[in-house]
């Protein structure tokens, strides 16, 4: 802690005490420091306009007490505050890497960190090496989830709670301890020496992240079965002729492709950054390539960071999509 | 006559259908037998192994060194700390957003930014706060050119080191807070708010003799998930701070990797530490979350 920073809390103290006194004159200060704060978030016109500099810290100090004290008692500020002062973080790091991923090339803004990540050969490996394993993971995530649901739903409810309880699992066991597990387990000299081969790895690290993803594919696809009526379609399908494998495939999976989308697309979030399963096991994926970029370059990693964050926002956008459609689908119907 | 044959052609049919019933569900627990319960069991049976694979708690004693114990002390700070932070404001955020009276129009990118943002952890993550509060990150540069503040210096802050572990970490905690704790918000009825202030109960009173206690337990809980979260979070740690931060998941990391403790049954131990605390934890959060939904329902 430097005087600065003391200095700063005591003139803030010393602002709420003063506002409480001036509480009328509030909306005043209120006005006062919003035309500061927008100073404050263009740093360029704030430099040109007035001088901020490092004395006037205390003064910023107090009338954003005076702020604080003088609103005390409208709890509107404060929520709003509160929110504000939130979505600040919450921008700032997405700011920070965006216009840092813009800046590889001195004194201009530039897509170059962008160009020469996506023309890295490794890149182009790595990221379609993750999208064919996340590929496989939600395939076979959804073979193993659709019809364990839909058979607990229908046949054996007495085991749900055990299923649910082994489902949420991975999120109380860290990633790296399982993956610990596999390597000791599936090495060379055991009985399945799935480690030996690149192709037994491969598979050995799609199981892992169908491991990681069980407990968002396992709620989605339960949540998903729990609007339908179960009981009735499977009897309606049986006295028509319908085998198993075609009641699950043209039944109940169409019934439930809104929830088993929901989770392909937080699989596919959730697999395509993934580091420490893939690490461990030497596989040429994204996240480990991310890491390694992040150690040697400066500029790429950011364009990274901004081209992940995208893939999330489009797999929970694409979610929120599904969920709507479904949810208008059957409003309609 | 018909009848008794009736009754066995029955009994015929449920002895053939008793175990088709389990056949549904077999794949299931033959996938999570070999990929989940296997390995980690394989951990936790090697933890009270020796390399000869004789019964022993050496390696458990072994975990309690200066580097190991200080490795744990330090996550804990750290799962601890983020878990706390993120809770009070995921539950101020969350607050102003129910029960302060945002408009929707705050409300639904909130939730949906959280959605993401909970999402959004790993190595990215720590490009991002690299990006900005790093030592050559955008703000920290702001604050020198326009400010003369040295970072590192005037406020103490660096960002590879556990305060910046915990500021980073926070990018996901926070919204995890605000995703889970809204629905028990959402619960909270009007008509106890009525009832109170009927009563004569002010707005704190309400608060913190209604609200807080009923809300208690899924608080108490959601903190409980987000220690777990941060504590066996590798990648962000990883990826911020290299593998030199002394932490419990980066330490088995390079255990794993090549073996830094000396006996690959220390490892075992280790991980088994992992799962205790991460055990613990959860096993918190369940009880509290049935607990909570009690009343909030």
């Amino acid at each position: 802690m430097s005087g600065l920073v003391l200095w700063g809390i005591g003139m803030l103290v010393v602002g709420v005490v003063l506002g409480r006194i001036l509480r009328p004159q509030a909306s005043i200060v209120l006005a006062a420091l919003t035309t500061l704060f927008i100073l404050f978030a263009f740093p360029g016109l704030a430099s040109d306009l007035v001088p901020i500099s490092a004395d006037f810290w205390p003064v910023y100090a107090l009338l954003l007490g005076a702020l604080i004290g003088g609103m005390a008692d409208r709890l509107s500020f404060y929520t709003w505050g509160v929110v504000i002062l939130g979505v600040i973080f919450f921008i700032l790091p997405l700011y920070g890497m965006t216009e840092f991923s813009l800046k590889m090339l001195r004194g201009i803004y530039s897509f170059e960190a962008y160009r020469v990540v996506l023309q890295d050969s490794q890149f182009q490996l790595t990221f379609s090496y993750s999208v064919i394993m996340a590929a496989f993971t939600i395939a076979f995530g959804v073979l193993l989830v659709v019809p364990t649901a839909y058979w607990v739903r229908l046949k054996t409810p007495e085991l749900r709670p055990l299923i649910e309880f082994i489902t949420l699992l991975p999120l109380v066991i860290p990633a790296i301890v399982i993956v610990f597990g596999y390597i000791r387990l599936y090495n060379t000299s055991s009985w399945l020496p799935l480690t030996g081969t690149a192709t037994g790895t491969n598979i050995l690290l799609m199981f892992g992240y169908a491991t990681l993803a069980l407990p968002y594919m396992y709620r989605a696809v339960d949540t998903g079965l729990r609007t339908i009526d179960v009981a009735t379609l499977t009897e309606a399908a049986q006295s028509l002729g319908a085998s198993w494998a075609r009641i699950i495939a043209t039944i109940i999976l169409p019934n439930v492709l809104g929830a088993v989308l929901s989770g392909a697309f937080l699989t596919f979030a959730i697999v395509i950054g993934e580091f420490t399963m893939a690490a461990l096991l030497n596989r040429p994926a994204f996240g480990p390539y991310m890491q390694l970029l992040g150690v040697n370059r400066a500029y790429e990693p950011a364009a990274l960071a901004v081209i992940a964050f995208a893939i999330t926002w489009g797999c929970m956008g694409l979610i929120q999509l599904v969920n709507r459609f479904s949810k208008h689908s059957r409003a309609a119907s | 006559m018909r009848k008794l044959s009736s009754l066995s052609a029955n009994r015929l049919s449920f002895r053939i259908n008793a175990p088709l019933r389990w056949v549904g569900v077999l794949p299931f627990f033959i996938f999570v037998g070999l990929f989940l319960i296997l390995p980690t069991l394989y951990i936790v049976v090697g933890a009270f192994r020796t390399a000869q694979g004789d019964f022993t708690f050496d390696n458990i004693i072994a975990l309690n060194s200066a580097v190991v114990r200080n490795a744990y002390w330090v996550s804990i700070k750290i799962s601890v700390m983020s878990a706390l932070i993120g809770c009070i404001v995921g539950f101020a955020m969350a607050a102003a957003i129910t029960v302060g009276g945002l408009p929707k129009s705050v409300r639904n990118p909130l939730m949906t930014f959280s959605g993401v943002a909970s999402n959004f952890a790993g190595v990215p993550l720590a490009f991002a706060f690299i990006a900005t509060i790093g030592p050559a990150g955008l703000i920290t540069l702001w604050l020198r050119t326009e400010f003369g503040i040295v970072m590192a210096r005037d406020l103490g802050f660096n960002l590879l080191s556990t305060v910046g572990l915990i500021v980073t970490y926070l990018f996901f905690q926070i919204p995890l807070m605000i995703l889970i704790i809204t629905p028990a918000l959402d619960g909270l009825k009007k008509e106890w708010r009525e009832a109170a202030a009927i009563l004569g109960a002010t707005g704190p009173q309400y608060w913190l003799k209604i609200a807080l206690p009923i809300l208690f337990p899924s608080i108490l809980g959601t903190f409980a998930l987000l220690f777990a979260n941060a504590f066996g979070a590798v990648a962000t740690a990883f990826a911020l701070t290299g593998p030199q931060l002394n932490i419990a998941p980066i330490l088995l990391f390079a255990q794993i990797r090549g073996d830094v403790l000396g006996s690959p049954n220390y490892g075992y131990a280790l991980a088994f530490g992992m799962i205790v605390i991460t055990g613990i934890a959860n096993t918190v959060y369940i009880v509290l979350r049935a607990r909570s939904e009690r009343w909030l329902k």
